[in-house]
């Protein structure tokens, strides 16, 4: 044996009740668990009161530019994450050929807001093809990957610049298909496509120029080899998402695929989106279709700051009328306070369901202790309103103050924890390694364990694991991965469950060149293995282990 | 009742790329209810042709009328949202 995680409660992915007992670890995979295990040799990782889970799985990520830097994709390792899915939303980084790696950058920035330094430097371009790319990522890979090839990337490979001019012809559809052949061969999980992203000038991408027969002809492809077709639907309009699932489920029933699709989101303003969805997505599954919706657990929170226009105005129009004055104005509309008492008097009790005084500082501001603070919280100090607080921060750091809105939508979690119990939701479109520098995109697992799980009661913790484990792997196809099982990988997350969380969201420089996004840590997650190592823990951190593995392929031995 | 599609209601409502986001409600004649999602930008345009930026102002507002006015701003045909 290499490890014994010893004395944990064992949840084991089946759904099965917890148990408690041991696990045993060697050569990457799991070979004993349950009861007492001897080992002479082994090292011995303490679980005891500690949840013994196998490592969560995310189907919806965008990191596939961080893991040529950073090959244990952190956050996500610490929240127990150890296998991810890049590639989703028509977009990945391979196949490419070099002359195209601008245009390919452009999506990038645009739907991850990568900084320029991502690309410029902080990893070697070696690769056009795509097990080019999987050589790249293997040479620091710390955690599985289970890759997605993009739509939009096939498509630029084969039809150049008319990519994003027309339909394809019959001779580049076959192009098409060889090529997606190819990236399947290599280790591809399935194809990404969109119907609504845009590239950096706001234009279509790529796909969204394909016909429907395009998109038959690759999905014929992916049926040769069972794989997943994954499409960011017209998610704002209901009618257009429900035609999109019909479409999937004609697509998964013609050629014996599963598909997926995310985001699926509740909100109050349209509450009848998801009920909807949802039971065309259920009369479909019962014809025998695999049309899995995607949904987060996280809230969703609203970020602004008094430089730009934000939409949260629109419901009180003085607010929203100074908001769209040049800077000069409004400064000096903010600084005068006979419009500002307007101002006042329009903001109480609030606008657009926004309670001012649960607004908290996010940033911008010279003081680094007001960050997390609540304007509420400023307000009862300094004896004034909170509206008061967000226009005085605003005026004295040049309107740069930046405030966030918390919990504005997908937040009501009797509808959402029902959703996410629902047998044919596909917990996932956590969205990890995207928009990086508007919000945090880490710790949707502690948010579904902890919140869900732990506070409301909305699924069993068994019930619950096996959503984000075993059943991930089914739905995604990957062999060998998401149960604590003899001859499954060593992929195993330990947490306490009393704890188990995510925390507050916070500004961090370790983009390339110290560049910012915001990330959330782990709480309540004590140990990570990936395929047998100990590869995060909350008493070492992480360890430098490139033990990652691509993980359509059956788990093979920890390299280190 | 009207003989064309008009703007039932309008709200203000949290976006996947967390930003606010407009959505109106479209009713047809006939009892059809279609959500129309549009981003800052798009949702300016609209406050610019109504002068205020009151979304009540939107209300009964024919949406011919307004989806006229959203083709004709600039970079118009790429309405989307990143995923």
């Amino acid at each position: 044996m290499d490890w014994i995680i010893r004395s944990g409660r064992i949840v084991d992915g089946s759904g099965l009740p917890a148990f408690e007992g041991d696990v045993a670890l060697k050569d990457g995979k799991v070979v004993r668990l349950g009861g007492r295990i001897e080992a002479e040799g082994a090292q011995v990782f303490d679980a005891t009161g500690c949840i013994v889970a196998p490592g969560f799985i995310d189907p919806h990520t965008h990191f596939d530019v961080q893991l040529l830097w950073d090959g244990q994709a952190r956050p996500a390792l610490e929240h127990g994450v150890t296998t991810i899915v890049p590639g989703n939303c028509s977009l990945s980084l391979a196949p490419l050929k070099a002359g195209d790696r601008q245009r390919v950058v452009g999506m990038f920035q645009q739907i991850e807001e990568m900084p320029d330094a991502a690309f410029d430097g902080a990893f070697e371009w070696r690769w056009e093809s795509f097990d080019g790319y999987l050589a790249a990522l293997k040479e620091s890979l710390s955690i599985n990957v289970a890759p997605l090839v993009g739509h939009s990337v096939i498509r630029l490979w084969v039809m150049g610049a008319a990519a994003t001019e027309r339909a394809a012809t019959a001779e580049e559809l076959a192009a098409m298909q060889d090529l997606l052949a190819q990236c399947l061969e290599a280790g591809a999980v399935g194809l990404s496509t969109s119907f609504v992203d845009v590239d950096e000038n706001l234009m279509p991408v790529p796909s969204r120029y394909a016909h429907l027969e395009e998109l038959d002809a690759l999905a014929a492809v992916l049926g040769r080899y069972g794989r997943m077709l994954q499409v960011v639907p017209e998610f704002y309009a209901t009618d257009i998402t429900l035609a999109r699932v019909d479409q999937l489920a004609e697509l998964s029933l013609r050629y014996g695929i599963p598909t997926t699709f995310s985001p699926l989101f509740d909100s109050a303003a349209t509450p009848d989106n998801v009920p909807r969805v949802m039971a065309r997505v259920a009369e479909q599954m019962a014809r025998g279709a695999q049309v899995w919706p995607q949904v987060q657990t996280r809230p969703i929170d609203i970020s602004f700051t008094f430089e730009v226009a934000s939409l949260l105005f629109a419901g009180l129009p003085k607010w929203y009328r100074t908001m769209r004055m040049g800077t000069e104005e409004k400064i000096a509309a903010l600084s005068d306070p006979e419009w500002v008492a307007q101002l006042l008097a329009e903001a109480e009790p609030g606008g657009n369901g926004v309670r001012w005084a649960g607004v908290q500082v996010r940033g911008g501001v010279s003081d680094a202790s007001l960050v997390g603070q609540t304007l509420g919280a400023l307000a009862e100090v300094q004896g004034t309103s909170p509206a008061q607080v967000m226009i005085d921060l605003s005026l004295q750091h040049n309107l740069e103050a930046s405030f966030i809105a918390a919990s504005l939508g997908h937040n009501d979690s009797d509808r959402v924890g029902a959703l996410l119990a629902d047998g044919n939701v596909h917990v996932g479109a956590s969205d990890a390694g995207a928009h990086i520098q508007s919000f945090a995109t880490y710790g949707d697992t502690g948010y579904l364990l902890g919140h869900f799980v732990r506070d409301r009661g909305a699924l069993s913790l068994e019930a619950a694991i096996k959503k984000i484990t075993a059943d991930t792997a089914r739905i995604w196809g990957l062999p060998g991965r998401g149960q604590l099982a003899p001859g499954f990988a060593g992929d195993v997350a330990i947490f306490d469950a009393a704890e188990i969380d995510r925390c507050a969201e916070e500004a961090c420089f370790d983009m390339p060149e110290e560049g910012m996004r915001y990330v959330r840590a782990s709480k309540g997650m004590v140990g990570v293995f990936v395929n047998g190592a100990l590869s995060w823990s909350k008493a070492s951190g992480y360890a430098d282990a490139p033990v990652g593995q691509i993980a359509t392929q059956l788990p093979g031995a920890a390299s280190a | 009742m009207s003989e064309a599609p008009f703007i039932e209601a309008a709200e203000i409502a949290p976006g996947h790329d967390g930003a606010a986001e407009l959505v109106l409600f479209v009713r047809y004649p006939g009892a059809g209810r279609q959500t129309v999602t549009l981003d800052a930008d798009a949702a300016e345009v609209l406050f610019e042709h109504t002068q205020t930026g009151d979304v009540s102002a939107l209300h009964g507002v024919p949406w011919h009328h307004l989806k006229d006015v959203l083709q004709q701003r600039p970079g118009s045909g790429a309405a989307g949202g990143n995923g």
